[in-house]
């Protein structure tokens, strides 16, 4: 029994895993998030300090593969900011995520009445990876002299005064891959802006060295954050929303560790049982 | 002069931004932002050189009939078409190409991405087995996090679970990764010293 | 209820978008299947993300890059906020056409010029601030908590007196086992064994991080096909 156990068809593990976390979605379950990360509480309380009208770079750094982590994230501190009357900077560094920036920007400026040009722009991606984050350290519209719509970025009044990160008052990177690190080291230690980094749970423990540093001034790590986040700014959206699915799968994986755990651990010994060998007949020596 | 060439080449650009993230003369500033410039626009063509490859590759799977032949056309297809439409009606929102990377390209993106959930969990069921002190430790130290990271572990363990968590993540964790940042800093500095001496040549392919 | 940002508008049906999520759906069924088993519809989805993404990236890349880097400075420098053509961009065009020496052999010394100077630029950059960040902030913030409190700084808790300690320990053992240098062995072994268990500890959380970064993919296309396809089912 426990070797058909220990065995068994893959495809019957994924037919539970999809029943698993369509279950929640059908039941209708609500798992609003009970303790708020103080990393992620770091990260609100800096938003929450911020003067109005100050510039805060947003880069938009991930693609759609990792869509559902981080656009929640993007969508909820992009609706904090915008609440702030920040002027919205949003940019990003990987070309599949020029689009979804304009999706985020877009609908959360039109939620909060702001006006594109004024108090967001979407500057679009740049080629040169570490020479786009140095570039901007000493001038942005030399960086990127049209926006993503291929507009001059000099007349903009939301650029107004912002010449380099010394005009910044903080900078998020929103990221699935290992960008936050590179903003760190050659943005934040070169030219002191302040750092904060919203990530993918993955990608998530290597940022933790640089929390206890002061390196960064916040994070959100993963779905589990962008919902803390969603609940501190009051606007519940497809975060909070994902959360019992989250639940029940990592309940469920939980499960399989311990079962697969047991099978095994109970199959070796059934194994073993049957071949133990009977004890060597004494052979007068010893006497 | 091959090789020489792109050793001074490499030489000259290491020093100039080793030396200027120290002297930040207002002369070599100006050189500084140049340069800069001139990176994002090589920047470019090597984008570009990702395309000549994927033709070659396509091109020359259809001309030599190899497996699976026939699926090229739908990836050189789907290429021209996506690009006539981006280029001929724009990206702006509610044009064609904007369309196709809504409902084409985000969902085929998000849904090759999500099958690792199923090939984790079957891992998790078949290889992940408290064989040794070490597997056991990983093994609880992973329980504790995912339960931890969840509403319900907060709510079954009055909150404690997930300070525990956190606790997990803020100490041991951040001092092992924290020797494993020491040991991949020193790395990059000294491939970084040896590709400006010239003594590390691999990127440029050799003699 | 979901929140009305992951419903369609049913109300008033944009044919587009209707198409949209069934072509989507259609698309995530199809990758799914590969679940099952290989088989030609995986395949045609396989082979339409790979054209579908690389056409994508050209056209961003040409609106993004080569438009306002290199067409806007030497033809419509006023879109860009030139006095006059900026004729220095020739040379980095220059050098990064020779990436195409690569593709006629006896040309394929020319790709290296560009590649040299992209890698030094990088290598140079990296030195100091990878030092900085890397090492010395690193090791600031692993004895900085054994010295004085900041000025009106609360006092640290029991579990953060004892994780200062722990995070040291980890520190210094986990080195301990990376350093081969010296054999394993007596106390420097047990160490070194220690240093194993905090990165096993690192991995484990690590492992608890990924369940939940892969299963949120998995519920965002699950919130797809229950919030926006499901329901046309009923509407139409």
């Amino acid at each position: 029994m426990w070797d058909k156990l220990l065995h068994i068809d893959r495809r019957l593990i994924y037919a539970l895993l999809f029943a698993v976390v369509l279950a929640p979605f059908l039941l209708q379950w609500k798992q609003p998030p009970q303790y708020i990360n103080p990393w992620t509480q770091s990260l609100y309380d800096y938003i929450e300090k911020l003067p109005p009208g100050t510039p805060v770079l947003v880069s938009f750094d991930f693609d759609p593969a990792v869509k559902p982590e981080l656009y929640p994230m993007a969508m909820a501190i992009t609706r904090h900011l915008h609440r702030r009357n920040a002027r919205v900077i949003g940019m990003t560094m990987l070309p599949s995520g020029v689009l979804m920036v304009d999706d985020v920007l877009n609908q959360t400026g039109e939620e909060a009445g702001k006006r594109r040009g004024e108090d967001w722009v979407n500057l679009g991606y740049k080629t040169g990876g570490l020479a786009v984050i140095l570039g901007l350290g000493e001038n942005l519209k030399r960086v990127f002299p049209t926006d993503a719509h291929l507009a001059s970025t000099a007349p903009l009044p939301v650029l107004r005064g912002v010449r380099n990160y010394q005009d910044i008052g903080l900078l998020i990177t929103i990221s699935g891959t290992g960008m936050p690190g590179a903003w760190i080291a050659f943005a934040h230690q070169r030219y002191k802006v302040p750092v904060a980094v919203g990530t993918t749970s993955v990608q998530a423990t290597d940022y933790y060295v640089y929390l206890r540093t002061g390196q960064i001034v916040g994070m959100l790590n993963g779905i589990a954050a962008a919902a803390e986040y969603e609940k501190l700014i009051g606007v519940p959206d497809q975060a909070m929303l994902g959360m019992p699915g989250v639940t029940a799968c990592h309940l469920l994986m939980v499960l399989l560790v311990i079962v697969g755990n047991v099978a095994y651990f109970a199959s070796r010994r059934h194994r073993e049982e049957p071949t133990a060998e009977p004890p060597e007949p004494p052979t007068g020596e010893e006497v | 002069m091959r090789m020489q060439a792109p050793l001074a080449i490499g030489f000259l650009a290491g020093m100039f931004f080793l030396v200027q993230f120290f002297v930040p003369h207002q002369r070599l500033k100006e050189v500084y932002d140049v340069l800069l410039d001139w990176a994002t626009i090589i920047g470019i063509f090597a984008m570009v050189l990702g395309l000549g490859s994927l033709f070659r590759t396509h091109i020359d799977r259809i001309r030599q009939r190899r497996k699976s032949w026939g699926y090229s056309f739908i990836t050189l297809g789907s290429f021209f078409l996506m690009l006539i439409l981006g280029l001929g009606w724009g990206t702006e929102k509610g044009s064609p190409f904007q369309w196709m990377f809504t409902w084409v390209q985000v969902p085929l993106d998000s849904t090759v991405f999500s099958l690792l959930a199923f090939f984790m969990a079957s891992a998790a069921y078949r290889s992940f087995r408290a064989r040794s002190v070490e597997a056991t430790i990983l093994l609880v130290a992973a329980i504790i996090v995912i339960i931890g990271r969840i509403p319900l572990g907060g709510e079954l363990s009055h909150g404690y679970l997930p300070r525990i968590t956190e606790w997990i993540m803020i100490y041991p964790t951040v001092g092992a990764k924290r020797a494993i940042l020491f040991g991949v800093a020193l790395g990059v500095i000294a491939t970084s010293l040896r590709i400006i001496l010239g003594i590390e040549r691999s990127h440029l392919g050799g003699d | 209820m979901p929140p009305t940002a992951a419903l369609p508008n049913l109300a008033g049906p944009d044919p587009w978008m209707i198409a949209g999520i069934w072509v989507a759906a259609v698309i995530t069924l199809a990758v799914y299947s590969f679940l099952y088993g290989d088989n030609p519809l995986y395949k045609v989805a396989e082979h339409l993300f790979v054209g579908i993404s690389a056409a994508y990236g050209t056209v961003i890349l040409y609106n993004t890059g080569v438009l306002p880097k290199l067409i806007f400075p030497l033809f419509s420098p006023d879109k860009v906020d030139l006095p006059g053509p900026n004729y220095l961009v020739l040379l980095p065009a220059l050098l990064g056409l020779m990436f195409f020496g690569r593709f006629i052999p006896r040309w394929s010394w020319m790709s290296r010029w560009p590649i040299a100077f992209i890698v030094g630029l990088g290598s140079g950059a990296a030195i100091p601030v990878v030092f900085q960040a890397n090492i010395l902030e690193q090791a600031h913030g692993t004895v900085a908590p054994f010295g004085p409190l900041a000025p009106g700084a609360p006092a640290l808790g029991v579990a953060d007196l004892i994780g200062n300690w722990v995070l040291a320990a980890a520190v210094l053992t986990t080195l301990a086992y990376f350093y081969f240098s010296k054999p394993h062995t007596g106390n420097f072994g047990r160490a070194s064994r220690l240093g194993v268990w905090f990165l096993m500890i690192a991995f484990g959380a690590g492992f608890g991080n990924t369940v939940m970064a892969r299963v949120a993919l998995l519920i965002g296309r699950l919130q797809f096909l229950v919030y926006q396809w499901a329901p046309l089912w009923w509407h139409h």
